[in-house]
C-alpha cells in the first residue's frame, strides 16, 4: 500500500484498476501543506505507461523506465514501486524485469516487476498464483542483497505471525487483527491487506502463517513453509463458529494453556456481545434460499455462515475455483444443491429461474441482472456495508442480508398494479 | 428512551467506529518538481483522464437494439468495462468475450472467435453482434473478417441458411493504443453504418441523431425536443431504455434483453434519412460524416446542447433542415432557463470553475459556464480534441476568458494547477473527488464517468430543460458549500 503501482499498458488497463474495489489503507500522501490526500496512497493516484501506437511498434522498456523514475520523483512518500505488465506489452516482449533491476539500483528503493498478461490465465486467479510466485523469488533475492531489510534475531518474538490471504476489504482487519492480538500474537505482516513493503520482507522471519483466502495465497504460504519452515494453518474468519474454530487451533498450534485460556475468554466476549443482534436477525432469516456466487473461497467460508443464520444455500457459483475449492463445496453443501463454475449471465438467469432463491450473494456486475428478477442481491466482493469477517463483522453481514432481503421493493415489484 | 418505536437490533460496526488513523507517508508535503507537471514532459500519464477504445464501441453497442458487443481479446478487457457500465447506470450490461488465453496469444484468435460468436448466437440469439477488437488481438494481428466468414459457414451449416439474415456483424477495430474511448465510439459510429447502412431510393420520413456518451435522461430530452419541434426522429446507439430499464413489468423470460435500443432497421434505412446530426463532434461526426459523403445525407455536427447558446444553434439547424418552425412551448422552456439564469447570476457571476471531463462535454459546458458568467479557469480536455479546442477558445473569446487549456492532458497536471488557483466550483466527473475534497471546494458532477451519485444518468444536462436542471445543480452546490445560511434566504 506505500508503493507505486504502475501499469505498463496503454490506457485502459490503469484506468479500470484504479479505485475500483474496496482495499483499503491507512498510509496517507500529503495533499498540500496541512492536508492529507482524501485517499490512501495505493488509490489515490493511478500511474501508467498509456502505451501509444508508436510506443507499441518501438518497444515501451525506455519509456517505461523514464515513467518510473519520474514517478518516484513525484511521490517521494512511496517505499518502493510493483510494475505490471498486461497483454500488449507481453506481446511486444518489453523486460520489464531488467527495468525493476536498474530502477531499483538508480533510487535504492525495492522495484517488483509482475508479469501479468491478461491471455496468460483462466482468470485473475492465475494472477494471484504468478504473483506469489514471483514475488516471492525477487524476495528471496533483495534479502539476499539487502540483509538489512530482515528481521534482526533480536527483534523476533515467539508469537511473530502472518496473516495471510487478507486483502482488507472495507477494513476486515480492524476486525481480524485485534483478535489474535488478543491472543497475545504479533501481526507480523497482512498479505497484502494495508501491507508495508518493509514488513512484506519480513514474511519468512514469522513463526506461523494463518491463511484466510486459501485460493489466491495458500501459494506463498506453501513456499514459506518449504523455504523458511514457518508452517500454516487454514482458518475462516467468518461467522461465529468458523471464527472461533480459527482462534481455538491458532492457540492450539501454540499449544499454550494461557492461549487456550485467551481464545476462550475472547470468544465468550465476543458472543455476548453479538448474540442478541445475530438472533435478531437469524430469526428473520430463517428457512430463506441463499444462492452465492463469489471467487473462490468465500463460497464455502460462507456456506457455513449461511447456516448459522438458519439459511438455506441452494446454488454455489464461483469464478475461479480450482478442484480442492469444489471438494470444500461439495463437503459442506446438502445434496441437490445447485453448483456451477464460472456460470455466464445466461447459466445466472437459469439458476434464478430453477432455484427461485430469496437472496443472491454476488458481485457488482451479476447484482443488476439478477434485480430485474426481482432477487434481492448483496455486493459480496467489495461488500455493501462492511467489514463482514471477524464476530462482529457478522452482524454487519446479517444486517446487510436483512435489509436486502427485507426491503418492501420486492413485495411491491410483485403486486398487481 | 423517547420515540423508539420498534426493537432495532444490535448494530455491527459502523463505519465512523472503525476509527481508522491516517498515517502521513512522510513528515510533511514535498511538492512535485515543476518540471515534471506537465503532462507532455513526462513519460507517466498519472491519473488518466480517458479510459480505452474498446469501452466507446461497446457503450454504443448497448444503443442497439439486442446487440451484444463480443469482445475479442483477454477477459479483462470486458469485466473491467461491464464494472464501468453497472457503475454508472446501475443496469446490467450483457456482452461476450473471446476469453484469449495463451494459446490464442500464440496461434492467434481464431478459434476463439469462430466458437465464440457460435455459441453465442445459439444461446442469445441476437439479432446483431459488433466484434470489438482489442490491443492483443490488434498485436497479435487477428484477421477478425476472414474469422467470420468461417464463423458464418459454420453457423450456416449447423443452423441453416437463415442465420446469415437473422444476425447482423459489425466489426470495429478499438485497439486501445490508438485512441480512447471517445473515438471507440465514433470508429462504432462509422463501422455500424458502413456496414449496415443502405439507400433504397425512397426518400426516409426521418432525421437523424447520434448522441454521443450522453445519458440515458439526455437522450430522453432530445426525443423530447424533437417531439415538440415535430420533426419524426430516430437517435441511433439509443441507450435510454437498454442501460435504464424498469424493474416492474419486466419479462420475465431468459436471456434478459432490455426491451429498447435503435433497432437495427433503422441502421439499414439510414441511407434514406433526411438529415443527420452528430451531437457530439468527437463521438459520432464520423458516422454522420460517412452518410453524407456515401448517401449524400446532410449532415450537421453540432458541439453538444447543453446551455442556452448551444441548444439554440442545434435547434436552429433542426428547424433549417426540417422547415419547421421552433414551436412556442420550446420557447417557452428557453425561456424558463432564462429566468432562471437571471435569478441566480448573483450566485454565478465572477465565479473562478475548472472543468474536466471527456472533449463534447467539456467544450459545451465551457459555453454555458460562460453565459451563466463564470470564469473558466483551468479545462482538462481528457482525450485531444482540436475542435474542442477551437470551441472552448470561441466561447472564451466571445466572453473575455483566457483559460488554461489542458488539451489531453492527465488529471495530474490539472490538479497541480487547481491546487496552485483554488476555484469557486468544480464541473468535472466523479474521479475528480478526491481532488474537489482536499482543495474543499463544490464538485458538480457531469459527463463520463460519473458512479458515485443516484439518478445521475436520469437527469438531463442537455437541451433548455436540461440547462435549468445543471444551472440548479451548480447553483445548489456553491449554496451548498460556501453560503452562510442567513445569506440563502430570500
Amino acid at each position: 500500500m506505500d508503493a507505486i503501482h504502475l501499469v505498463h499498458a496503454p490506457v485502459g488497463c490503469g484506468y479500470y484498476t484504479w479505485g475500483t474495489r474496496r482495499h483499503l489503507g491507512d498510509g496517507y500522501n500529503w495533499a498540500r501543506p496541512g492536508v492529507l490526500e482524501n485517499e490512501a496512497n495505493h488509490r489515490r493516484h493511478c500511474y501508467t505507461t498509456a502505451m501509444s501506437e508508436e510506443d507499441i511498434i518501438f518497444g515501451g522498456t525506455e519509456k517505461l523506465k523514464q515513467a518510473l523514475l519520474e514517478a518516484f520523483r513525484i511521490n517521494p512518500g512511496a517505499r518502493g514501486a510493483i510494475i505490471y505488465n498486461t497483454c500488449s506489452t507481453a506481446l511486444i516482449g518489453d523486460d520489464i524485469e531488467q527495468v525493476a533491476r536498474e530502477v531499483s539500483k538508480e533510487v535504492g528503493k525495492p522495484v517488483f516487476a509482475c508479469a501479468s498478461p491478461g491471455f496468460c490465465g483462466v482468470s485473475q486467479s492465475k494472477g494471484h498464483h504468478e504473483f506469489n510466485f514471483q514475488f516471492y523469488k525477487w524476495l528471496l533475492k533483495y534479502r539476499e542483497e539487502h540483509p538489512e531489510v530482515c528481521l534482526r534475531e533480536e527483534e523476533k518474538t515467539p508469537y511473530d505471525v502472518n496473516i495471510i490471504g487478507e486483502y482488507n476489504i472495507d477494513w476486515d482487519e480492524v476486525v481480524i487483527v485485534p483478535l489474535f492480538e488478543k491472543l497475545g500474537l504479533r501481526i507480523l505482516n497482512v498479505f497484502t491487506g494495508n501491507a508495508r513493503f518493509e514488513n512484506l520482507f519480513r514474511l519468512p522471519e514469522a513463526r506461523l502463517s494463518i491463511v484466510h483466502c486459501q485460493r489466491s495465497a495458500t501459494y506463498i504460504a506453501e513456499l514459506l513453509k518449504q523455504g523458511f519452515k514457518v508452517p500454516y494453518l487454514r482458518v475462516s474468519l467468518f461467522g461465529i463458529e468458523q471464527t472461533a474454530k480459527a482462534l481455538r487451533d491458532v492457540a492450539a498450534w501454540f499449544g499454550e494453556d494461557e492461549m487456550r485460556r485467551r481464545a476462550e475468554e475472547i470468544i465468550e466476549e465476543e458472543i455476548a456481545a453479538i448474540k442478541p443482534a445475530v438472533e435478531w436477525y437469524r430469526a428473520r432469516l430463517s428457512g430463506k434460499k441463499v444462492a452465492i456466487y463469489v471467487g473462490a473461497p468465500r463460497v464455502w467460508h460462507w456456506t457455513k455462515v449461511m447456516e448459522e443464520l438458519g439459511m438455506e444455500v441452494v446454488a454455489c457459483m464461483t469464478t475461479f475455483g480450482h478442484r480442492d475449492d469444489y471438494e470444500k463445496i461439495v463437503q459442506r453443501v446438502k445434496p441437490g444443491t445447485l453448483i456451477i463454475d464460472n456460470p455466464n449471465e445466461f447459466e445466472i438467469e437459469e439458476m434464478i429461474e430453477t432455484c427461485k432463491p430469496d437472496l443472491f450473494l454476488t458481485g457488482l456486475k451479476e447484482k443488476y441482472l439478477v434485480r430485474k428478477f426481482g432477487v434481492p442481491t448483496l455486493n459480496s466482493h467489495s461488500y455493501e456495508k462492511g467489514p463482514y469477517a471477524g464476530f462482529r463483522g457478522f452482524v454487519n453481514f446479517a444486517r446487510d442480508i436483512y435489509q436486502a432481503v427485507a426491503a418492501p421493493v420486492w413485495q411491491l415489484a410483485r403486486q398487481d398494479f | 428512551m423517547i420515540n423508539q418505536v420498534k426493537e432495532i437490533p444490535v448494530e455491527g460496526i459502523t463505519y465512523k467506529s472503525l476509527r481508522v488513523k491516517k498515517k502521513p507517508l512522510l513528515a510533511e508535503y514535498v511538492p512535485p518538481p515543476p518540471e515534471l507537471v506537465p503532462r507532455a514532459k513526462r513519460a507517466v500519464c498519472i491519473d488518466p483522464a480517458h479510459t480505452c477504445m474498446p469501452l466507446g464501441a461497446m457503450w454504443a453497442t448497448l444503443g442497439v437494439h439486442r446487440a451484444i458487443p463480443f469482445v475479442q481479446g483477454a477477459q479483462g478487457c470486458t469485466t473491467y468495462v461491464r464494472y464501468t457500465f453497472s457503475r454508472i447506470f446501475r443496469e446490467p450490461a450483457t456482452i461476450a468475450n473471446a476469453s484469449f488465453h495463451e494459446d490464442a496469444a500464440v496461434f492467434g484468435g481464431r478459434k476463439n472467435l469462430v466458437r465464440g460468436v457460435r455459441n453465442l448466437v445459439c444461446r442469445y440469439q441476437p439479432e446483431l453482434i459488433a466484434i470489438v477488437t482489442t490491443c492483443s488481438s490488434e498485436v497479435i494481428g487477428d484477421d477478425i473478417h476472414s474469422f467470420l466468414d468461417e464463423a458464418l459457414d459454420l453457423m450456416e451449416e449447423e443452423l441453416g441458411p437463415e442465420v446469415r439474415e437473422a444476425v447482423k456483424f459489425v466489426v470495429v477495430n478499438t485497439p486501445s493504443f490508438a485512441g480512447s474511448h471517445v473515438e471507440g465510439y465514433n470508429r462504432a459510429c462509422r463501422e455500424f453504418l458502413k456496414t449496415l447502412a443502405r439507400k433504397s431510393g425512397e426518400a426516409g420520413e426521418h432525421v437523424y441523431l447520434i448522441p454521443g456518451m450522453m445519458t440515458p435522461g439526455d437522450i430522453r430530452e432530445l426525443k423530447h425536443m424533437m417531439e415538440l419541434m415535430g420533426v419524426s426522429h430516430r437517435v441511433l446507439f439509443d441507450i435510454s431504455e437498454t442501460l435504464d430499464c424498469p424493474l416492474v413489468g419486466m419479462p420475465n423470460r431468459i436471456p434478459y434483453y432490455p426491451p429498447g435500443g435503435t433497432p437495427v432497421e433503422a441502421f439499414v434505412r439510414a441511407g434514406d434519412a433526411q438529415a443527420v446530426w452528430a451531437l457530439s463532434p468527437d463521438a459520432g461526426s464520423a458516422g454522420a460524416q460517412w452518410l453524407e459523403r456515401r448517401y449524400k445525407v446532410p449532415a450537421y455536427v453540432v458541439t453538444m446542447p447543453i446551455g442556452l447558446r448551444n441548444t439554440d444553434h442545434f435547434l436552429r439547424s433542426v428547424a433549417e433542415a426540417t422547415g419547421r418552425p421552433i414551436p412556442d412551448r420550446l420557447r417557452w422552456e428557453r425561456g424558463i432557463l432564462l429566468d432562471a439564469m437571471a435569478d441566480t447570476l448573483h450566485y454565478t457571476m465572477m465565479k473562478k470553475v475548472a472543468l474536466c471531463g471527456d472533449p463534447d462535454f467539456v467544450a459545451a459546458a465551457t459555453r454555458f459556464v460562460c453565459e451563466l458568467g463564470m470564469i473558466p479557469t483551468y479545462i482538462l480536455v481528457g482525450t485531444k480534441s482540436r475542435r474542442a479546442e477551437e470551441n472552448i477558445r470561441q466561447a472564451c473569446e466571445e466572453y473575455g476568458h483566457q483559460p488554461v487549456v489542458m488539451n489531453g492532458g492527465d488529471q495530474f497536471e490539472w490538479e497541480y494547477a487547481l491546487k496552485n488557483d483554488i476555484p469557486d466550483v468544480i464541473l468535472g466527473h466523479s474521479r475528480c473527488v478526491n481532488i474537489a475534497r482536499e482543495i474543499q471546494v463544490p464538485l458538480v458532477r457531469f459527463g463520463f464517468p460519473v458512479y458515485d451519485r443516484v439518478g445521475y444518468q436520469r437527469e438531463p444536462i442537455v437541451g433548455y430543460r436540461g440547462g435549468e436542471r445543471f444551472l440548479a445543480r451548480i447553483v445548489n452546490a456553491i449554496l451548498d458549500h460556501q453560503y452562510p445560511d442567513d445569506r440563502t434566504h430570500q
